[in-house]
């Protein structure tokens, strides 16, 4: 195995992003390359990972400002693995599914690249410094990919995203401080090691209750912002509209997955130490993203918005899978995690393939598409089906887990909501493809075909790996069940873990 | 041996999907032959089982790992070999059929694809060993179901009754997911041992008595909800006539013969859950019996000739759920009584189909009205259609007639157990309307003189081979299995399929709560005791049915003496009502769907950019509105700079004063 | 111990060397006929003064009768100044090319650096005052130095300002000597100034006052954003980055010494001056087309975000902290106190480089739309396109004002990271979350920019960036990166100062 695995799959891209903004029409092969070297990379972790064991794996830590207790410290675990793996699959799709991209092509793929860093740096990074760094570096991409190739409200759209999300990691930020000071008065320490700091939280000699709930909120906070959950997800339907395919893919299959890990990482290690009444508070701002996110899906007359507002609904599971609190709910939530960052890639792909080759997204101005472009309508269909939660699919696997996970801390009527809400996800799905893609093929759209290679292409592959992981989610849950255990119950430290 | 193959049974048929969908395009019947021999193979295999372990008690079970504390695997008992014989002989049958029916289709490949995934997730359904697998495969069925209805997606009624039928059964399916929770939630309070799975069935039979009865019924009640939307029973029956819209051999398959079946199996499969909860067992006895009678009502009216059939599938679908409702009275026979009218059904209602596609070939309608006379230029078909329909009524020594005649019995002792006539009067009255409904179905179509000039000619023999086939079953299984021999086999064989499990039904019947009695008593109770009431009781179905037969042929045969307009007119409120399905379209789609749900989604959304949205823009509006006023302060005139200093300082003096009072304080 | 000459020479060697370049260059300045030579001379002098800055050994305590102190504090600062000036004269070097009096402007800059560098170094308040008065009048001058309407009305301003305010301080000074009989910094501080309470107030506010104009603090700040906008934009770099840090090594010097001394209870009504500048300054900048104003306002927000710094000092030394029982020693050995000083020391050094380049930035856009002929060439439209018109500039320019909005990883980040901390830190969580919100306010405008550089279509076709403005950015770029990742080093010196100072 590499040493120095994660470091090295952090810089090539980096790297990558760099020669890609010089490398003009080139920019796209760099760009391949640059984010197959991490998938490689990611797959041969993900041999090399040992399932059982309950450890940090692949741990990098290195001084940086020592004098403030700042360290460079990677490592992964089975929350941050699968993320990872995730994020090196989605990046090679969406550089396959790009391909075309003709408008400053270079600047394109280098910023996907960079957007690719930072995620990789997020799912990674074991102390809170080099952990709000990327956090703050995923911003960026984002900001430009929304503002250079987006759509007519762009200015508004990335502005909003950028400012609204960075209000949220600033909160984030001085609970962050709180925690680090808070430790260092009363330890003498200065660390800004997460596993140190979240595993100090336990301790009421150093954490006040009162301090505890506001640094609680803080985070939580922040969290809640990114994933989005009700009320706080405004600014993803702007971006959503606004942003070009690439960037919905990324938003919606990465960037959004932040706020999840966070929850895992941070938020649900630290829920005994500080009231349980807060499980049952995530678990109903879960339930109201899903249902209120499925009947907002449900009323919207542009695709990708309904897409959008489906991906608010289905990071519900995943908030409420980690406010139950449950061993099988928690892992299932990870699941959904990983499988919503499958599904919903396939999703925005269809939508803007839609966009580009019919030239609208307008739901009720299309019809019949499925006559012109049979293979695209397959895959389209395909991801509809997994992201209503087919059997079979992964999505299915992740929400059954969640829920029956669920069901034991939660009020019956709670669950009774949800189930309602379930069929009404399958009926925005179906309604929006009966509209869009069945029915006679309306005249303006006679010579339509399918689109190109490589966007069906990746579609493909993503369809693929969701049957795959439907029919296989061991592979991954397995792994998870492990982290589930380990967030559950008291956190380790590295030392403890006796990896440094 | 063959059982160490079973997973082909499932196997054959998707890797024919994987076939057709790639290769089928350029193959000659869209390489339909794939299908076909998969799913015969499935067949031989499955009968290879069945040499292997009937009659002994053995059972076929293979099981391995999935995720978390979950299992996929392979059981096969007499409840899944007799459904596995089923499914694979008459989907044989029916794709064979499909050669000839959809030849020329541009879809072809397409529709053997979907006709194999679809046969594969039937098969997974009935032989899946956990409830969770189970599920799987009900909602695979379910996606093959909206496939194949949407087949020809460019009808906008097809697209849109593929979703109607997707949609409704998804209602039931959710419910029985809310089921599969419930249930997992309660096994996982009992506090079973590290590594058990837990929805495996043979774990759910062992720990039943372990479940709180309150528990209990809730979860047969939601189980049940489930097999309400996918076997069409009252309230959600509203998808399977809208979903003749797909091709005739679909009906045939998945709307008759299999898939809607797949609830009638979920309950028997769940039998002793459904059995240590009576009073869910008793609302399935109603439900089932209820839509028996109340889809017939409607079969009446409807001249889309596969609209009649449709009708007639819920109304015995319904027939089964009460066979198997009454169980709670007469103990585990139910299974055998209700599984046994399922399997003779697959076989004559599936004949019924394929006849009526046969006609619709032909004639190129649906539409009765315009048929008439076929009996003359396709002889086979009608005469196929004539066993199929005898049988359908129950007429005396067809099969249907000993499975249905066991169900009203059965009906009836449920009813001198003192647990309600109701459901006994329904079936009974059910046989009536079937009656009328079939054989106005068959005068109409077969009988009295072409009403309109379609092209007569016979169907290809690959369509009339299955038909015979079927209808030889369709007529003659009931005396091969009943003629001869004390006690039908097939009762005994599944009926005391829950012996394999070790399933104490006097235990289960102490945790439900209710007397258990034995095939015996309950013989005893309304038989030997006074034996020519026992002889009305088996009479009456039969004089139904001939009665019912002999009404259809003076309404509507050669030999007709009375109109309908004699005993109804046009704006006849019943008659509406009928033919307005009781309005049902009009309550789900129109009102509570389109307005309803539509409507409380268009407020949220509202509610989403006014509130939600509103107040982060209000408050980013309000600091850059703040920071024009600031801007203002800067003049440019230097004596009004200086002033702000000066005031500054005045404040800042001012400000320093107070807060060292404060402190000295 | 006594210290010869040769050691004062060792002590204060920038300070000469410059200096004597100044008189020098005066001198020649009159034959020469090609003047460009001017600007590579006092590039080397600063580059050497550079290293005599890091050279001397900071233990010697005070010179010349104790009235100048060369301690990491003030090397820290000359640092600063000698850094920013080093850029700007680079800068200077394609601004001021073949300018007749290029010279001057050269020698000017010289004097006002050495004039910061004696107030870094001045514990006295007489040195102090003539340091000050050395690089204000030298300021004014640079300020109206291309004689066009705005330059002027801007110089007039500022004298103006800078006339009251050096009076206002004066006064307080004076004040000071009168209640302590000393001049001496730490003398005024051993003198227990509190039971004459009103009087010494009186005197701070007029000191703060004085400095309180140099850093912009609001409401001695108006000045600013029009004498920034009216000066030569280099010139305003050099306003921004260097004089006002002048004001803040003297605030450090003699409010903290005299705050520490009074154990000051009204470090609230600092923290609320403290509030009201940030917010005022990122409200003012929202509605602003004109870049070189932007910079401004957000120049002056910086002022509040540094100032943060006296207020964590003051909160836990007053007794309302101890009655909160805030930590006042972090076991770690470095008291509140001093994190917050070498916070706030940090964001100084983050801000100088920052915002010279920035205004750097912002004078080619100015130069290239003048020669466009636009009327108004600070105007943001100017800056439509800017990443294919000026590829480089646009990329430094997204640089700095990254780092100014605190994204990582720049210097601005690792400075307002540490100055929210400490704030954090001495419990004063109301003024971090107001920062903070102030702090992601700031973007709107920030953003706006970058919106324009890299996303509007270009306004104009792609130009040659003067090789001097491009070097110039360049330096402060890497300054300002290199900052962030060599944190360690940078923070250790500011801590260090910070311990000497306390």
């Amino acid at each position: 195995m590499i040493s120095n695995a994660i470091s090295l799959m952090i810089a090539i891209p980096l790297i990558a992003a760099v020669v890609a903004l010089f490398a003009g029409k080139a920019a796209k092969y760099v760009a391949l390359i640059g984010s197959l070297v991490p998938l490689v990379i990611s797959l041969q972790m993900f041999q090399a990972f040992e399932n059982k064991a309950n450890v940090m794996q692949f741990v990098e830590s290195y001084d940086w400002v020592p004098s403030i207790g700042v360290k460079y410290t990677v490592g992964v675990d089975g929350i941050g693995l699968p993320l990872v793996l995730l994020s090196t699959i989605v990046s090679v799709m969406v550089v396959i599914y790009s391909w075309g991209e003709s408008k400053r092509a270079n600047q394109f793929f280098a910023l996907l690249l960079l957007n690719e860093v930072g995620i990789l740096g997020v799912f990674t990074a074991l102390d809170f410094f080099l952990f709000y760094i990327y956090w703050e570096v995923v911003l960026l991409p984002m900001f430009f990919l929304i503002g250079v190739w987006g759509g007519p409200r762009k200015d508004y759209a990335a502005i909003k995203f950028f400012i609204y999300t960075h209000v949220a990691s600033l909160i984030m930020l001085l609970s962050i401080f709180a925690l680090y000071f808070s430790y260092s008065a009363s330890t003498g320490v200065r660390t800004f090691d997460m596993l140190t700091l979240i595993q100090a939280t336990g301790d009421s000699a150093i954490f006040s209750p009162m301090l505890m709930n506001v640094l609680f909120f803080g985070l939580l906070f922040g969290f809640l912002v990114k994933m989005p959950a009700v009320p706080f997800h405004t600014w993803l339907p702007d971006a959503h509209v606004e942003a070009p395919t690439a960037g919905s893919v990324l938003l919606a299959a990465l960037l959004l997955k932040m706020g999840g890990y966070g929850l895992f990482r941070i938020i649900v290690p630290m829920l005994p130490n500080v009231s349980d009444k807060y499980i049952i508070l995530m678990a109903i701002i879960g339930v109201v993203s899903i249902v209120y996110g499925g009947f907002l899906a449900l009323a919207q007359k542009d695709l990708k918005k309904m897409v959008a507002y489906s991906s608010v609904s289905h990071m519900g599971f995943v908030l409420l899978g980690a406010g139950a609190f449950t061993w099988l709910s928690v892992q299932g939530a990870m699941f959904q995690q990983f499988s919503h960052g499958l599904i919903t890639c396939v999703l925005f792909m269809s939508a803007g393939t839609i966009q580009h080759t019919a030239g609208t997204r307008v739901i009720a101005e299309l019809g019949g598409l499925a006559d012109r472009m049979p293979k695209f309508t397959v895959l389209m269909l395909a991801g509809f089906m997994a992201s209503l939660g087919l059997p079979g699919m992964c999505g299915f696997v992740a929400e059954v887990s969640v829920l029956a996970g669920a069901y034991e801390p939660l009020p019956i009527y709670v669950l009774i909501v949800i189930f309602g809400s379930i069929v009404v996800t399958a009926g925005y799905h179906l309604w929006a493809m009966q509209k869009v893609m069945f029915g006679p093929i309306l005249k303006k759209y006679l010579d339509l075909k399918d689109p190109h290679s490589y966007e069906l292409l990746s579609m493909s592959i993503l369809i693929v790996l969701i049957i795959y992981f439907g029919v296989q989610p061991a592979l991954v849950t397995d792994i998870m069940g492990v982290a589930a255990d380990q967030v559950m119950g008291p956190v380790m430290t590295l030392e403890q873990m006796g990896v440094i | 041996m063959y059982s160490d193959y079973a997973y082909l049974i499932v196997a054959l048929p998707i890797l024919a999907f994987v076939l057709t969908i790639f290769l089928g395009w350029h193959l000659p019947k869209g390489g339909g032959f794939f299908t076909v021999l998969a799913t015969f193979a499935g067949f031989i295999l499955s009968f290879g089982i069945l040499r292997e372990i009937y009659p002994t008690n053995i059972i076929v079970h293979q099981s391995t790992h999935w995720f978390a504390n979950f299992n996929v695997g392979i059981l096969i008992d007499p409840l899944a070999i007799v459904m596995l014989l089923m499914v694979t002989f008459v989907c044989t049958m029916i794709h064979t059929y499909a050669l000839g029916y959809m030849d020329g289709d541009p879809g072809l490949a397409r529709y053997f694809a979907e006709a194999g995934l679809f046969t594969a997730a039937m098969l997974g359904l009935v032989y899946a060993d956990n409830l969770l697998q189970l599920f799987i495969f009900w909602e695979l069925v379910g996606l093959c179901s909206y496939l194949l209805i949407g087949f020809w997606y460019r009808k906008p009624s097809a697209a849109s009754a593929a979703k109607k039928a997707f949609l409704v059964t998804r209602v039931g399916d959710v419910m029985f997911l809310a089921g599969i929770v419930l249930l997992y939630t309660n096994m996982m309070r009992i506090g079973l041992p590290e590594g058990t799975y837990v929805l495996q069935f043979q774990t759910i039979y062992d720990n039943l008595v372990n479940i709180p009865p309150d528990q209990l019924t809730w979860i047969a009640l939601l189980l049940f909800g489930g097999a309400v939307g996918k076997s069409g029973q009252f309230p959600l029956h509203v998808w399977l006539p809208d979903a003749m819209e797909g091709p005739t051999t679909v009906s045939a398959m998945i709307h008759a013969a299999t898939m809607v079946t797949a609830g009638v199996y979920l309950v028997a499969r769940m039998f002793p859950l459904f059995y240590a909860a009576p009073h869910a067992l008793t609302v399935v006895a109603l439900i089932g019996a209820f839509t028996a009678l109340f889809a017939a009502t409607m079969g009446i009216v409807m001249f889309d000739i596969k609209r009649v059939l449709a009708y007639s599938t819920v109304s015995q679908l319904g027939y089964m759920m009460a066979g198997l409702g009454v169980g709670a009275a007469v103990g585990a026979g139910a299974v055998g009584v209700g599984m046994f009218h399922l399997i003779g059904h697959s076989f004559f209602k599936a004949l019924l189909f394929l006849c009526a596609g046969s006609v619709i070939h032909a004639v190129g309608t649906n539409d009765m009205r315009e048929m008439g006379g076929v009996l003359k230029s396709m002889k086979w078909t009608s005469l196929t259609m004539l066993a199929g329909s005898l049988t359908l009524v129950g007429f005396p020594l067809t099969t249907g007639f000993f499975s249905k005649e066991e169900i009203i019995v059965k009906a009836f002792e449920y009813g001198t157990l003192g647990n309600g006539w109701l459901p006994y009067i329904f079936v009974l009255v059910a046989v009536l309307l079937t009656a009328i409904y079939t054989f106005r179905l068959w005068f109409l179509t077969f009988d009295g003189e072409p009403r309109s000039d379609y092209h007569k000619h016979e169907s290809p023999w690959v369509m009339l081979g299955p038909l015979v086939i079927l209808a030889l079953f369709a007529l003659f299984m009931g005396v091969g299995l009943n003629v001869g021999q004390d006690e039908n086999p097939f009762y005994t064989y599944v009926g005391n399929n829950f012996d394999h499990y070790g399933v104490d039904f006097e235990e289960l019947a102490v945790v439900g709560g209710h007397q258990v009695v034995h095939e015996a008593e309950a013989h005893g109770e309304s038989g030997e005791s006074h034996g020519i009431f026992h002889t009305i009781i088996h009479l009456l179905p039969i004089v139904f049915g001939v009665g019912g037969i002999l009404i259809a042929a003076l309404f509507y045969s050669r030999w007709k003496r009375f109109d309908s307009s004699m005993i109804t007119t046009e704006r006849d409120p019943l008659r509406h009502l009928l033919l307005k399905r009781y309005y049902q379209n009009e309550i789900y789609t129109l009102w509570f769907a389109e307005k309803v749900v539509y409507g409380l989604s268009l407020l949220f959304n509202m509610i989403d950019l006014k509130v939600v949205d509103g107040t982060v823009n209000k408050i980013s509006e309000l600091l850059v509105g703040f920071g024009g006023s600031v801007r203002k302060l800067q003049t440019g005139m230097i004596q009004n700079y200086i002033t702000a200093i000066v005031l500054g300082l005045a404040v800042l003096l001012i400000l320093i004063q107070l807060t060292i009072m404060e402190v000295a304080i | 111990m006594t210290l010869g000459f040769a050691d004062y020479l060792s002590l204060l060697g920038a300070e000469a060397l410059l200096t004597g370049l100044a008189l020098l260059m005066i001198l020649v300045g009159v034959f020469l006929k090609n003047k460009n030579l001017m600007g590579y001379l006092s590039l080397a002098g600063l580059a050497i003064s550079v290293f005599l800055v890091m050279g001397v050994d900071m233990t010697k305590g005070a010179i010349f009768y104790g009235t100048v102190l060369v301690d990491p504090m003030s090397q820290f600062f000359k640092l600063i100044f000698v850094a920013v000036s080093f850029i700007v004269v680079i800068a200077g070097l394609s601004r001021y090319k073949d300018h007749p009096a290029q010279d001057e402007f050269y020698v000017l800059l010289l004097f006002a650096t050495v004039g910061m560098m004696v107030v870094a170094s001045a514990v006295d308040l007489v040195t102090l005052f003539i340091g000050f008065e050395l690089a204000s009048l030298s300021t004014y001058a640079m300020a109206g130095f291309d004689k066009t309407k705005e330059n002027l009305e801007a110089a007039i301003k500022y004298f103006i300002f800078g006339s009251v305010s050096s009076a206002f301080m004066l006064f307080g000074f004076s004040l000071l000597y009168g209640l302590s009989g000393t001049t001496k910094i730490a003398e005024i501080a051993n003198v227990a100034l509190v039971d004459m309470g009103p009087a010494t107030l009186v005197a701070l506010l007029f000191v703060i006052a004085g400095f309180g104009f140099k850093m912009a603090l609001v409401p001695f700040h108006m000045w600013a954003p029009d004498t920034y906008t009216g000066a030569p934009t280099i010139v305003a770099a050099f306003l921004a980055a260097g004089s006002k840090k002048m004001g803040f090594v003297a605030a450090f010097r003699v409010i903290l010494v005299a705050l520490v001394a009074l154990r000051m209870e009204w470090f609230t009504a600092f923290a609320i001056l403290v509030a009201i500048t940030m917010t005022l300054g990122n409200l003012g900048a929202i509605w602003q087309n004109n870049v070189k104003r932007i910079l401004a306002y957000s120049s002056v927000a910086y002022a509040g975000y540094i100032s943060i710094a006296f207020v964590v000092i003051g909160a836990p030394l007053s007794e309302m902290a101890d009655a909160k029982g805030i930590p006042l020693i972090d076991v770690e050995g470095i008291p509140v106190p001093i994190f917050g000083l070498a916070a706030g020391l940090f964001l100084i050094l983050a801000h100088a480089f920052m915002k010279t380049g920035a205004f750097i930035s912002a004078a080619v856009v100015e130069d290239m739309a003048q020669k466009e002929g636009k009327e108004n060439p600070n105007d943001i439209e100017n800056y439509a396109g800017l990443g294919q018109r000026a590829p480089i500039t646009a990329f430094c320019m997204l640089i700095f004002i990254f780092s100014l909005s605190g994204i990582p990883i720049t210097a601005g980040f690792v400075g307002k990271f540490l100055v929210f901390g400490s704030a954090v830190q001495a419990g004063l969580i109301w003024l971090a979350v107001l920062a903070v919100l102030n702090s992601a306010l700031s973007l709107y405008y920030y953003l706006r920019i970058i919106m324009y550089m890299y996303i509007k279509e270009p306004a104009g076709s792609k130009i040659a960036e003067p090789k001097g403005y491009v070097v110039a950015q360049l330096v402060a770029m890497l300054a300002v990166i290199g900052i962030a990742i060599y944190s360690e080093t940078f923070f250790q010196f500011a801590q260090r100062a910070a311990e000497g100072l306390l």
